[in-house]
């Protein structure tokens, strides 16, 4: 015999694990249906953000409205819906999802790096670090 | 809407204060074949917002020049990223997440290499 639970505003118990969301819930189109322990919940989707704070109803999230910094430096900001992207500035090379950087001094071979160093650009230049197994600054790594 | 973000001290209508501080440098403390565990310390500067998440990115040479976002939506400071090469070097970093939007990286973590087949 499973745990039974009495969920809100209703008689009568049910088992945990209950699917209340089978009932018929109604969630916006940009929401889904949760099962919680008592009762069925709207969940706005990944990317979405409720409106008027209710989750039945979400809306897009503009992550490149002015007041936004998801994209960061280097980067052209595209809301896309349920998501966004960072385009590098024309002849910036990227850096990562977020960032891109105005010259790819590592691959140039415009940098400090010890040959047992691992060379990362960096938005306004580049890092140095030393492998697994050696010691050093990054300029300089010893065994 | 398409924004542009020329440089990251110049023209920015949003406050940097807004946003979250760098969390500490990620610490490694479990290495296998295909995964690493990470766990680092937030930073106390949260911004504007509570901080509701992290993102890790992962440098590895075998993978090209770029970080790649390995993980996101990660509600708490710890957690193991699956699906990497065996007996290969990777660098972790991870950014904090607010309303605002992305931390600055945290510093890099100590370079660490999956275990051999
Ligand atoms: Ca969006």
């Amino acid at each position: 015999v499973g745990e039974q639970i009495l969920p809100e505003g209703r008689c009568c118990n049910v088992c945990r694990g209950y699917d209340f969301c089978a009932e018929g819930v109604i969630c916006g189109e940009n929401s889904e249906c949760k099962n919680r322990n008592t009762k069925a919940e709207c969940e706005c989707k990944s990317g979405y953000a409720s409106i008027h704070g209710d989750s039945t109803y979400c809306e897009d999230i503009d992550e490149c409205a002015t007041q936004m910094h998801y994209c960061q430096a280097n980067t052209v900001c595209v809301n896309l819906p349920g998501s966004h992207r960072c385009d590098c500035l024309p002849g910036f090379i990227r850096v990562d999802e977020y960032s891109c950087t105005e010259h790819d001094e590592c691959a140039s071979g415009l940098n400090l790096c010890d040959e047992n160093a691992i060379c990362t650009n960096t938005i306004r230049g580049h890092l140095c670090t030393c492998k697994p197994g050696y010691v050093g600054n990054g300029t300089i790594c010893r065994a | 809407t398409v924004k542009d973000s020329a440089d990251s001290s110049a023209g920015q209508t949003t406050e940097p204060f807004q946003l979250p501080g760098p969390p500490h440098k990620p610490i490694v403390t479990d290495v296998s074949k295909n995964s690493v565990s990470l766990t680092w310390q937030p930073n106390a500067h949260e911004g504007g917002a509570a901080v509701t998440s992290y993102i890790i990115e992962a440098f590895s040479q075998s993978a090209g020049s770029t970080w790649q976002t390995v993980a996101d939506m990660v509600k708490i400071e710890t957690h193991t990223i699956t699906g990497l090469l065996p007996n290969t070097i990777y660098l972790f970093i991870v950014r904090a997440v607010n309303a605002y939007g992305l931390s600055d990286p945290s510093p890099i973590s100590e370079p660490v290499r999956t275990q051999d087949v």
